[in-house]
């Protein structure tokens, strides 16, 4: 009941992001100030304005015979600028579960006259037929500069459960945002309030006779910012939440989300049933570890990782973000359809293990992209994604079978790092998800380079990726047909002037790592003849500041992940060469990497070797002062990149 | 700016092997998403029937082989295109494994979604997906569909290529039936294919067609495969075009009364009517009314400030959003619909437009045309499905032009979707394009000018160098026209950390090793064609490069040197692009320019110039280089004139971008700057 209760709510959320039968009430009138607004303190150049943003959800009551909950949620928005104008273009996201019941709009010009949002401008558009999703769209009459919008609609579903934070603050200014909760008075919630902007948001609550009303608001809220590697949106956003934990009357005393083992125990016979109808899954386990010639201590492992394999790419994967499977999911059933999401695969990867007798856990995970988790609140929304931990050779192993992509016990850099819980019925752990040394994820790039004595350069060069580098090219084909025609696209945007040909690429999914090897030849027309200039960072630079220094930086940096990456070209000359300006040693080390190049000259041997290593140690930046060392190291490993390497003919 | 591709090209184009014969509106919003494939297409065997009654009876079967990993991406989900006019009467999809096993997919493999974008709010177009089950390399997809179309009008095509560049083993396409006014063409290469005919009928076959080849800067032609365009009923003229358009936008209201007064309030007043719905009033003062005395040269310039203000009008308060349902993605929405919800597509804005200017007694029509710059109407082959956009043409004559007007064919050709310029500019995508400008009878083909002088780009650096070769002084980067408008459009919506964030990355970009402080952008407001000046103060650690630094020169004791690169944008594809190249180049006309003016410390530059330059089809370059009285100045200027450039046009091109790309690697000794 529970799961269908959760399923019926997943788009609620986009519902919310992106955006009823709305009452019959007018809406509030227009106040003087809001008419006179052109702009924002502080915020110039915004496009538009929340005037107010208010959501009011009724909890449905089992108790008073309520078979659904609603949201009504209000907005004010007013156009600043010509840009602003693309909030006049409304979209709410529903489905089959979530269901819209309406949406009344109206623009409101400047001069005070009011045009009503005509119902031939509102358009529901079926984005999945199968799943019933839905959007409605809607365009605005008359839209323009100095204009107010005003719209309101409602969602309902069948559920008590909106697991969902309201959030307080959008991308641009927010005047007032509120969100009111009607609670049923047998069940039990907990708050979670985050205000990493320090907006400063309020509450205040009021015991009725049907029930509690909690309302919490913010007044004055700037815009969350969009910077390069910015946290993400849910990691500055004020926004709140209200959990059920627990349901309590004369006759029942259940517990919701109230800590994680009640959490955890919730999910636990779902997920035990579907486990149990494993169908043909251990015959099949066992048929895969028997093509699997190993033995002694290593035998598991390998048997493990070619269960995991089968199930990576045997087994389609269905897009979905959430833990919880689907009505009446069962490994045999996803098995025999071949065809599963993310937590279907995980827990078909578990009964398959389990015929080999591995000790495995679920793993709930949630992407570091989609906000960092508050472990002290037991919200199964806070995941978006299932793993699995097993323990092989004792050790834990964690394995993620939907990306095909990924090795054997590596992870998505999205979730390295990040809080997870390893799902029990009874005893659930909290944990932090394993996360590779920087230097693991590399990227080595090798050059020889002759210089003819016309003046051209011909050789050949290779990459190397390792970890997080060698996932992000697995199976990567870019926009081309091929791995080696996306390289070979790739690597002429790297080297103009040159013609790259024999591109080979190998990859290596269970290490993971990409080898790419290729040929360089200068085309011949391209030769100046009496000099050759070479940005010897290439392919891997010339790395650009990408924090300038005098520019205002709001957020805190979030790099995808840590890296190392190393460059070294060997360059020979032909007699009548001579090396004029070489690029200048450097070395600069700090708490945030480091940025280290030298050139070593062997004038009688003709040649030389370049060797650059950048190194970019942490994936995130959050102080001041880590913000600064890492502007400094870009800084440095611009300047370093800039210098050129340049030989004339004598 | 709106999106370019608002009129969707939905019928007439039956799609016969979808994704690549998709119109190109869900081609467009697929192609996003869909990665290309090494896969190849073993079996793609298209077989339509044009009824008697006009309908299309389509049934298409295909077997695509996996070759690698990434193959089922590209090929799953398939979608195959539905619409009002276009239903599908069956589905059968399954995949053949390696090991000979053979997999139906079921009814939850099928999905439809109906298509959308940020700019095209709603349609009727949409997709049945068909979602393959996990199949190794070595498996084979197939596909069998069969669907109906009621075209809205009576052509069609077929892409012959595979689809997601695959290589094609085993080719069949026969269209029968075609009757009276049959006719049928191939566009694109026809190399590897076998035509035969017979009356109403055609038949091409092929085997071992490769992939094509994964180019830069071609065409969509190039990487879609030959088209086969077949048509029949109508006479094969842009005429019945012309006569077709006009019968389907026949019923569509005009001159209405709230646009009549909406003209009036424009006209008279020069301002905006509100919003009102009708509500404009009429008055005289500050108006652009007629004088019943006006000379004809008089009048004609008080036409062309009529026509400006009510484009503006269009352009600016009418909102672009697009609505297209069933045939409305050829027919226009009333314009006095689009006046009052202040929002419309292309066709709407260009309906409204020409009411408008037809209560100012000007002259106007609406014009087809197909606005991505890598593709092309053939202008052979007469039918609307191709075009995908609605510009407006106005006859000339009646109108004050000035000399960079955007004028062909007799016509000015303004669109309304644009938000920025005045009436001297049309947005590059618009340019260079066959129109058919429909005046029913007398519709015809008009080749849109190309005004590679008002795109343009100019970087100016005035720097002091220091003995240590490092230089620091003023950037300057002016844009103007498609680069500035989608410069401002960016900007407007940004915040000012942003903006100086992004100005210093493009700063960064432009000179590597730059330090840049106070970057600001300086939009020209109200400017006729589109532009923007981005300032800053920077320097450059190491602008010259002084010989001893590298130890080279010392080492072998030669004389010191100094050089330095000066860097700057190309307006040029790389040479290496253009050798041995067989497919036509599809470029960004414009002018590009870079200037250094650089002051020296004393005795490091002789005095001394040189230029050098070359002109020709494909466009112009042009360096000067003078040293005088301790200042360097170094201008570049490249002018690219072609916008679509076919093989044999091709030297031209590598001969101009040989010239500017080894100018720009050239280290200037600055001893003998002539190298």
């Amino acid at each position: 009941m529970l799961q269908r209760c959760l399923r019926a709510a997943a788009p609620l959320a986009l519902a919310l992001a992106l955006a009823g039968s709305a009452t019959a009430e007018d809406f509030p009138p227009i106040t003087g100030e809001e008419r006179a607004l052109t702009a924002v303190a502080g915020q110039p150049n915004a496009p538009a304005v929340i005037l107010f943003s208010k959501g009011e959800l009724h909890m449905m009551d089992p108790s008073r015979q309520e078979l659904s909950s609603e949201l009504v949620v209000s907005m004010r928005v007013k156009i600043l600028t010509e840009a602003g104008k693309e909030h006049g273009n409304v979209k709410v996201v529903h489905s089959g579960g979530v269901r819209l019941q309406g949406f009344e709009g109206r623009t409101i010009l400047p001069d005070g006259t009011v045009v009503a949002v005509p119902k031939d401008a509102t358009f529901k558009r079926t984005t999945s037929r199968a799943r019933r999703f839905y959007v409605t769209s809607v365009a605005f009459p008359a839209v323009q500069v100095g204009a107010i919008l005003d719209y309101r609609y409602s969602v309902k579903w069948d559920s008590i459960f909106f697991l969902e934070p309201w959030f307080f603050q959008q991308r641009v200014p927010v005047l007032h945002s509120e969100i009111v909760y009607e609670v049923p008075p047998h069940l039990k919630v907990r708050v979670w309030q985050s205000d990493p902007m320090h907006a400063g948001i309020k509450a205040e609550s009021e015991r009725r006779r049907v029930g509690t009303r909690v309302r919490a608001w913010g007044d004055n809220l700037p815009p969350v910012p969009e910077e390069v590697y910015g946290l993400p949106f849910a990691d500055m956003a004020a926004q709140q939440m209200m959990l059920p934990v627990g349901y309590v009357t004369s006759n029942v005393a259940e517990n919701l989300f109230e800590s994680w083992p009640a959490t955890c125990k919730l999910f636990d016979e779902e997920y035990e049933k579907a486990r149990r109808k494993d169908g043909s899954a251990p015959r099949q386990a066992r048929e895969i570890a028997a093509r699997v010639a190993a033995t002694g201590p290593r035998a598991q492992r390998l048997q493990a990782a070619a269960i995991y394999a089968f199930v990576r790419d045997e087994i389609a994967t269905q897009e979905a973000s959430h833990v919880w499977l689907p009505q009446y999911s069962t490994a045999g059933a996803v098995l025999d359809q071949r065809r599963g999401e993310p937590a279907e695969k995980a827990v078909l990867l578990q009964a398959m293990l389990a015929a080999l007798h591995v000790d495995s856990r679920l793993v709930w995970a949630g992407d570091r992209e989609n906000g960092a988790i508050d472990t002290k609140i037991a919200n199964p929304a806070w995941f978006d994604h299932v793993l699995v931990a097993a323990q092989i050779d004792g050790q834990r192993v964690f394995l993620d079978p939907s990306d095909r992509a990924l090795a054997f016990g590596h992870l998505q850099p999205g979730y390295e790092g990040t809080d997870a819980l390893v799902f029990d019925g009874k005893h659930p752990e909290l944990i932090v998800l394993p996360e590779a040394p920087f230097a693991d994820n590399l990227r080595r790039a090798r050059l020889e380079l002759t210089l003819d004595p016309d003046g051209r350069a011909t050789g050949t060069g290779s990459l190397t990726l390792l970890g997080q580098p060698a996932w992000r090219r697995t199976r990567w084909t870019g926009k081309s047909a091929s791995a080696e025609a996306a390289w070979e696209r790739w690597l002429r945007e790297q080297f103009p002037g040159f013609d790259v040909a024999g591109v080979t690429v190998a990859e290596s999914l269970d290490e993971p790592r990409v080898v790419v090897a290729w040929n360089l030849s200068q085309h011949p027309e391209e030769a100046l003849g009496d000099q050759a200039t070479f940005v010897a960072s290439r392919p891997l630079g010339p790395v650009r500041q990408i924090f300038p220094t005098t520019a205002k930086r709001q957020s805190a940096v979030v790099f995808d992940f840590g890296e190392r990456n190393e460059v070294e070209l060997t360059l020979h000359w032909a007699a009548a060469w001579q090396p004029d300006v070489l690029p200048r040693a450097s070395s600069h080390q700090s708490a945030a990497g480091a940025v280290v190049a030298s050139v070593d000259v062997d004038a009688a041997a003709r040649s030389l070797v370049y060797r650059r290593r950048f190194d970019n140690v942490h994936r995130k930046a959050t102080t001041a002062e880590q913000f600064h060392l890492v502007q400094a190291l870009f800084e440095e490993a611009q300047k370093s990149d800039a210098q050129p390497l340049v030989l004339s003919r004598r | 700016m709106p999106s370019r591709s608002s009129f969707p090209a939905a019928s007439g184009a039956p799609s016969l092997t979808a994704p690549a014969a998709l119109p190109a509106l869900a081609l467009a919003l697929l192609a996003a998403t869909a990665p290309l494939s090494a896969a190849t297409v073993l079996q793609k065997i298209v077989e339509i029937e044009i009824r008697a009654d006009g309908n299309l009876a389509e049934h298409t079967h295909l077997e695509v082989r996996l070759d690698a990993a990434t193959d089922l991406n590209a090929w799953s989900p398939y979608p195959i295109f539905e619409d009002d006019n276009r239903e599908i009467d069956a589905v059968t999809a399954w995949v053949r494994r390696p090991d000979g096993s053979t997999e139906k997919v079921g009814r939850k493999g099928l999905d439809t979604a109906e298509l959308a974008s940020d700019q095209l709010l709603h349609t009727s177009a949409k997709v049945r997906l068909v979602r393959f089950p996990e199949a190794p390399p070595g498996a084979v997809l197939g596909l069998d569909y069969d669907l109906t179309e009621r075209p809205w009008f009576p052509a069609g095509r077929v892409v012959l290529g595979g689809g997601h560049d695959a290589a094609v083993s085993h080719l069949r396409v026969r269209v029968r039936g075609g009757g009276a006014g049959w006719r049928w063409s191939i566009l694109g290469p026809t190399g590897g294919l076998a035509v035969s005919e017979s009356p109403g009928e055609v038949l091409i076959t092929a085997a071992d067609l490769p992939r094509p080849a994964d180019l830069e800067h071609a065409p969509e032609e190039a990487r879609e495969g030959p088209v086969l365009r077949y048509g029949w009923r109508e006479p094969a003229t842009w005429a019945a075009v012309g006569r077709w358009y006009d019968q389907l936008s026949r019923g569509v209201p005009r001159h209405r009364e709230e646009v009549h007064l909406a003209a009036r309030h424009l006209l008279d007043t020069g301002t905006p009517p509100a919003a009102g719905l009708g509500s404009g009033t009429a008055g005289t003062t500050g108006g652009i009314a007629a004088s019943p005395a006006a000379a004809p040269a008089d009048d004609r310039g008080r036409r062309r400030r009529q026509l400006e203000s009510i484009l503006a009008f269009v352009r600016r308060e009418v909102r672009y959003v697009a609505v297209e349902v069933g045939v409305g993605g050829y027919r226009p929405a009333a314009a006095h619909e689009t006046l009052a919800r202040r929002w419309g597509d292309c066709k709407g804005k260009v309906e409204l437009l020409l009411d408008l200017l037809d209560e100012a007694g000007i002259e106007a029509y609406p014009a087809l045309l197909q606005a991505g710059p890598r593709n092309r109407i053939d202008p052979d082959f007469p039918a609307p499905g191709a075009f995908n956009h609605m510009i407006a043409a106005l006859p000339v004559a009646g109108l004050a032009p000035a000399p960079d007007d955007p004028i062909a064919g007799g016509y000015l050709f303004v669109d309304p979707t644009q938000q920025r310029g005045g009436i001297g500019w049309l947005h590059p995508a618009d340019q260079d394009q066959w129109a058919l400008v429909l005046r029913g009878e007398r519709s015809a083909l008009v080749r849109t000018p190309l005004r590679p002088q008002l795109e343009a780009t100019r970087l100016t650096l005035d720097l002091a160098v220091r003995p240590d070769g490092s230089a620091a002084g003023r950037l300057r980067l002016e844009l103007r026209g498609g680069a500035a408008s989608a410069a401002a459009d960016r900007l407007a919506e940004e915040r000012p950390e942003a903006i100086e964030a992004e100005a210093h990355r493009l700063i960064a970009s432009l000179l590597p090793g730059v330090t840049a402080a106070a970057p600001r952008w300086l939009p020209e407001a109200d400017a006729g064609v589109p532009a923007m000046a981005l300032t800053a103060t920077v320097s450059l650690p190491a602008l010259v490069a002084l010989a001893a630094d590298g130890g080279g020169a010392a080492a072998t004791g030669s004389a010191p040197m100094r050089s330095l690169a000066l860097a700057g944008p190309s307006a040029t594809p790389a040479p290496g692009l253009l050798r041995g190249r067989l497919a036509p180049v599809v470029l960004r006309p414009h002018v590009a320019v870079v200037s250094w003016q650089l002051a020296l410390p004393d005795g490091w530059c002789p005095a001394q110039s040189d230029s050098s330059g070359l002109d020709n089809a494909a466009g112009s370059f042009h360096q000067s280089l003078r040293c005088d009285g301790g200042r360097l100045t170094v201008e570049r200027r490249t002018e690219l004139r072609q916008r679509w450039l076919e093989p044999d046009q091709l030297p031209a091109l590598a001969e101009l971008a040989l010239a500017e790309h080894r100018a720009a690697a050239r280290r200037l000794r600055l001893d003998r700057l002539h190298g």
